[in-house]
C-alpha cells in the first residue's frame, strides 16, 4: 500500500528494458492496461485489509474454534462455517473501503499513465477524469470548475449507491446467518 | 489465531506468506538497487546489483532539487496532522462512548459517514474555502484536510475500544474524587494506547503519501510536500531514473521507521477493540 | 495525554517558526526572484544561464523553479490568480499564454522592454493582444524534424532523403533488413499532433497558407487537402516497432538515443536528451520533414514555443523588471542557444551555433514556408480544444481503430460546436 510510483516506473522501465524480448509491454496495450492498472490498485489495499482481517480473526473467541474442532470440524469447514461469518462485518467494511477508495483513485492512474488514461482513454477512470475536467487547461482536457463539479456529483451519485447496494448485501447476509 | 494442526496446512500457509513477502520485498529491492545505478545501467542490468556504486542521484537530490525543504515539509505536516487526528478523536470518542446525551448516535454517524463519501468530492469546494480563508498555499491547508480526512476512521476504532472500557473504572474514580479530565488523561488514555497507535499508524500513509491535496492547494516551493515534488519535478521530459528511485528510497524510510517503531502497538490496538463484529 | 498535548504544542510552534523561516536560502539584502517554467529537465542549465546574470548584478537572486509541463498552465494561472505566483514565468503562445494574461496578473512590456520593438513580428505576435501589447518577452522557439542514426544509414548506403518517396524507400531498406525504422510509439497524442502531423503534415496540407485558411473559416479540417495529410501521415504506421502502442514518450526517447532505433521524428528540443542517452552530434543526423515532389517548397514547423513574462505582483518588481530586460538581449540569446542546443531565441542579431545538428535546423528555414502547429493558435482556446481531438484522432488512426479518413471529421465536428471564425 506504499509505493505506487514505483511500481508504475518498475512498469515503465520493463517497457524499455525488456522490450519484445520476454513478456509484452503490458501497460501500454490498450487492452491490458487497465487489468494491470485494477491490479496495482489492488496491491495498494493489500496491507490494510490484512490488518483488518487480522485482528478479525485474532477476536474469535479461542472456545468457540475448539468446539468446533471437537465437533470434527476440517480446516475449510472451520473457515466457512466459523471465521467467516463472524468476520463478515469486517469483509463488509473492507469491501465498502475498497470500494470508496478505487472509485476515487487518482495517484495510481496519474503516475501510470498520466491524468489523460493512456494509451487512449483507456485507463481513464473517475478519479482522472475529475482532475482533468476540474483542474487542467483547456489544451489538455479542462473544461472548468463548473465541469469538474458536476463530474464530482456524478461520482457521489455513484458511490452513494454502490456503497448503500453493498450495505444492504452485507446486512441480509449477516441477518441470514444469525 | 487459530491453530493450524495439518502439515500441509501450515506449509501451504508458509508458503503463501513468503510469496507475499517476496512479493513486497522485491520491489524494495530493486528500489534500492536502481537508485544507486546510472542510466546506462539501469537499461543493461536491470535486476543485477550496480556495477559501479553510483551516488549522483543522491547527491542531485539535495543539491540541484532541493529535497531537504521539502522532506522537512512533510515531515512537519505529517506529524502535527497525525497529532492532531490522535488528539482530536480520542476526545470525541470518549465522549460519544461513555456519555449520554441526545443525539449521541445522529453525531457518531455524521463523524463515521467520512468513510463512505470520499473527501476527494467536495475538492471544489475544499479550494475555493481555502482561498477565501486565505490558506491556500500554506502548510495549514493541507493540516486542516488531512485531519478531517483522518477522523472517520479515528473515532470508528477509538469508538468501540473505549467503549469496552468497563464502566466500573472511571466510576470508582469518580468516587475517589477524580475530575473528568483527569479519568479521561489517567484512566481512559493508558489504556487506549495500543488503539491510538494504531489510529496513528493507518492514518500515516495516506497523509504521507497523498499527493491530490498538495496537487490542488499548494503552489510555492517552499511548501512543497514530497509526493507533490516529486510529481512535479519528474516531468514527461525526465529521463533521469537514478533519481526518481533515489527519492522514492528515500520517501520510503520514514514509512518504514514508522512502521518498525509502532509495530508492536499495532495488532494489539485493532483485536483489542474495534474489530469485535 | 499532558505530554502528548506539550509535544503538539511544540510541534505546532516549531512548525510555525519554520514555515515562516522557510524560503530557502534567501539571504540578506539581496532581491529573491522566482524564475518557473515547464522545462524540468533544464534546472543545472538554467541555473548555469542565471548565475552570469547574478554574477553581474550581485543584488539579484535568481531561483528557477519549474513545474512538470503537464501540470504547468493549470497551476501558474491559479497561482497568478490567488496571488503566489513566481516573479518570472514562461508563456507558451498564442491562446495558452493568452488565457494567462487574460487573468489581469501580468505586466505589458511595451515600456518595460523597449528592445521588444526590433523583434520578429512572427513572434511579436504569439504573446501580444489584439492591440498590439506585448505581455512576453519572446524567448525560444523550436523546429521539427527527423532525426537518424548515422552509422545504420551508412550500413545500407543511406542517404538522408528529400522527398516523401525517397523517405518511404529509406524505411522500407531499414525494415527489409530487420532493423527498427523508427523509435515512435503511439501511448502518448502529443508526439503525434505536435511532430508528426504538424511538422511532417505541413507539407501535405498546404503549410502557412492552410493555416490560416482553417483559422478563418475558408477551408475545414474535412478539405480534402487535410484528408491527405492523415493519410500520408498513416503510411509510417507499418515501419513502427512492434507494440508501439505501448511506447510512451520516455521510451521513445530511450529506444531512440541508446541507437537501437533507426529513426525519430522529433523536435529541436531533445538534442539535448539524445546527447545525454549516448548519441551526440557525431552520432546522430538531422532532415527536415520530406517534400511531396522534388523541389517543391518546404512548409517548415518553426514553432513559437516559450516567452517569459513578468507577475503584476511581483514583490521585487525592480529587480523583476532588469531581468526580464536582461532576457530580451544578445547576451541571454547566445547563453540559452549555447546551453540549450535546439532552442533557438528570436532575439535580434548574429548568433553562433555550435551544435552541428542545430544548425542544420536553422539552416532548412532559409526560403522555406514557415509555419507553426497546425490547431495551435485560436483553435485551442476552449474545450473541446483541437490539441486533444487530434491527439484522439492520431492515436486511434495509428491504432487502427479509425481509418484515415475519419480523425479529420472527429476532429472537425467537435470544432464546430464551438469555434466560429
Amino acid at each position: 500500500m506504499i509505493f505506487n510510483t514505483l511500481w508504475s516506473i518498475l512498469l515503465r522501465i520493463h517497457t524499455v528494458s525488456v522490450r519484445g524480448r520476454l513478456i509484452r509491454p503490458w501497460l501500454g496495450d490498450p487492452v491490458t492496461a487497465l487489468p494491470i492498472l485494477a491490479f496495482v490498485v489492488s496491491w495498494q489495499f493489500f496491507g490494510e485489509s490484512i490488518i483488518f482481517y487480522t485482528a478479525g480473526i485474532d477476536a474469535i473467541d479461542e472456545e468457540i474454534l475448539e468446539a468446533a474442532r471437537i465437533d470434527g470440524a476440517g480446516f475449510f469447514g472451520e473457515i466457512w462455517h466459523i471465521i467467516l461469518p463472524s468476520i463478515l462485518p469486517i469483509v463488509g467494511i473492507v469491501t465498502v473501503l475498497i470500494f470508496v477508495g478505487d472509485f476515487t483513485q487518482f495517484d495510481i492512474v496519474y503516475a501510470m499513465s498520466t491524468s489523460m488514461g493512456n494509451p487512449g482513454y483507456s485507463t481513464d477512470i473517475f478519479g482522472s477524469l475529475f482532475y482533468r475536467t476540474a483542474f487542467s487547461s483547456p489544451e489538455r482536457g479542462g473544461w472548468g470548475m463548473g465541469m469538474g463539479a458536476t463530474v464530482a456529483t456524478m461520482m457521489f451519485v455513484f458511490v452513494f449507491f454502490g456503497v448503500s447496494l453493498f450495505l444492504l448485501f452485507f446486512n441480509k447476509k449477516r441477518a441470514k446467518l444469525s | 489465531m487459530i491453530a493450524v494442526n495439518k502439515r500441509w496446512a501450515r506449509v501451504l500457509s508458509y508458503l503463501i506468506m513468503v510469496f507475499y513477502a517476496a512479493l513486497i520485498l522485491f520491489p524494495l529491492y530493486l528500489m534500492f538497487v536502481t537508485s544507486l545505478k546510472d542510466n546506462r545501467q539501469i537499461f543493461t542490468k536491470p535486476f543485477s546489483l550496480p556495477g559501479p556504486i553510483v551516488f549522483s542521484g543522491y547527491v542531485k537530490l539535495f543539491t540541484v532539487s532541493q529535497y531537504q525543504i521539502y522532506f522537512r515539509n512533510s515531515i512537519v505536516v505529517t506529524l502535527i496532522s497525525l497529532g492532531f487526528i490522535v488528539l482530536l478523536t480520542s476526545l470525541a470518542s470518549y465522549a460519544l462512548a461513555k456519555y449520554q446525551f441526545r443525539a449521541r448516535i445522529l453525531v457518531y454517524v455524521y463523524f463515521v459517514a467520512g468513510l463512505i463519501i470520499p473527501i476527494r468530492l467536495g475538492t471544489i469546494g475544499i479550494l475555493k474555502t481555502m482561498i477565501n480563508i486565505k490558506l491556500f498555499d500554506t502548510p495549514w491547508s493541507l493540516i486542516i484536510v488531512f485531519i478531517a480526512m483522518g477522523i472517520p476512521l479515528g473515532i470508528f476504532i477509538l469508538y468501540d475500544f473505549i467503549r469496552m472500557i468497563p464502566e466500573e473504572l472511571s466510576n470508582s474514580a469518580r468516587i475517589d474524587g477524580c475530575s473528568e479530565h483527569a479519568i479521561f488523561r489517567r484512566i481512559i488514555m493508558p489504556l487506549t494506547k495500543p488503539a491510538l497507535a494504531t489510529v496513528a499508524i493507518i492514518n500515516f500513509i495516506p497523509v504521507w503519501n497523498d499527493f491530490w491535496f498538495p496537487l490542488i492547494l499548494i503552489r510555492s516551493n517552499d511548501v512543497k510536500t514530497v509526493p507533490l515534488a516529486t510529481a512535479l519535478l519528474f516531468g514527461q521530459f525526465e529521463t533521469n531514473f537514478g533519481m526518481v528511485f533515489a527519492v522514492l528510497s528515500m520517501a520510503s524510510i520514514p514509512v518504514m521507521v514508522f512502521y518498525l517503531f509502532l509495530s508492536r502497538y499495532f495488532i494489539k490496538g485493532l483485536t483489542k477493540g474495534a474489530m469485535k463484529g | 495525554m499532558k505530554k502528548t498535548l506539550g509535544i503538539l504544542l511544540i510541534l505546532t510552534l516549531a512548525a510555525g517558526a519554520l514555515f515562516a523561516g522557510g524560503s530557502s536560502g534567501a539571504e540578506e539584502g539581496k532581491a529573491k526572484l522566482v524564475f518557473t517554467s515547464w522545462r524540468t529537465e533544464d534546472i543545472e542549465r538554467m541555473n548555469r544561464i542565471n548565475k552570469v546574470f547574478m554574477d553581474a548584478n550581485p543584488d539579484i537572486i535568481v531561483d528557477f523553479q519549474p513545474i512538470k509541463d503537464t501540470e504547468y498552465d493549470a497551476q501558474l494561472k491559479s497561482s497568478l490568480e490567488t496571488g503566489v505566483a513566481a516573479d518570472i514565468v514562461f508563456l507558451r503562445s498564442y491562446d495558452s499564454g493568452r488565457q494567462i494574461w487574460d487573468t489581469g496578473k501580468l505586466l505589458p512590456l511595451d515600456d518595460v522592454v523597449p528592445a521588444l520593438a526590433d523583434f520578429p513580428p512572427a513572434a511579436r505576435g504569439a504573446w501580444s493582444t489584439d492591440d498590439g501589447t506585448m505581455y512576453a518577452v519572446p524567448s525560444v522557439g523550436v523546429t521539427h524534424g527527423i532525426y537518424y542514426q548515422k552509422d545504420i544509414f551508412d550500413k545500407y548506403d543511406l542517404v538522408a532523403p528529400e522527398t516523401w518517396d525517397e523517405f518511404i524507400a529509406v524505411c522500407e531498406t531499414l525494415k527489409d533488413n530487420g532493423e527498427m525504422v523508427f523509435a515512435q510509439g503511439t501511448k502518448e497524442g502529443w508526439p503525434l499532433y505536435e511532430v508528426i502531423f504538424s511538422g511532417l503534415g505541413a507539407n501535405f496540407y498546404g503549410g502557412e497558407q492552410a493555416r490560416q485558411d482553417l483559422m478563418a473559416g475558408n477551408v475545414k479540417l474535412t478539405d480534402p487537402q487535410f484528408v491527405k495529410a492523415f493519410e500520408k501521415m498513416n503510411e509510417l504506421q507499418p515501419f513502427f516497432p512492434k507494440d508501439y502502442q505501448a511506447i510512451d514518450y520516455v521510451s521513445m526517447q530511450q529506444l531512440f538515443g541508446t541507437g537501437q532505433a533507426a529513426m525519430f521524428i522529433g523536435g529541436s528540443w531533445e538534442i539535448g536528451i539524445f546527447e545525454d542517452l549516448g548519441s551526440g552530434e557525431d552520432a546522430i543526423g538531422w532532415f527536415a520533414p520530406p517534400v511531396e515532389n522534388a523541389g517543391d517548397q518546404l512548409s517548415y514547423c518553426f514553432h513559437v514555443d516559450a516567452g517569459i513574462g513578468l507577475n503584476k505582483d511581483s514583490k521585487n518588481m525592480d529587480a523583476a523588471k532588469r531581468y526580464i530586460a536582461w532576457t530580451a538581449g544578445p547576451e541571454y540569446a547566445q547563453l540559452l542557444m549555447d546551453e540549450l542546443p535546439g532552442f533557438f531565441g528570436y532575439t535580434p542579431g548574429d548568433y553562433a551555433i555550435s551544435n552541428s545538428l542545430a544548425n542544420d535546423m536553422i539552416a532548412a528555414a532559409n526560403g522555406a514556408d514557415v509555419t507553426v502547429r497546425t490547431v495551435w493558435e485560436k483553435l485551442s482556446a476552449q474545450s473541446p480544444s483541437g490539441n486533444i481531438l487530434m491527439w484522439e484522432a492520431l492515436i486511434d488512426m495509428y491504432n487502427g481503430v479509425k481509418t484515415p479518413a475519419q480523425p479529420a471529421p472527429h476532429a472537425h465536428t467537435a470544432l464546430d460546436t464551438w469555434y466560429k471564425p
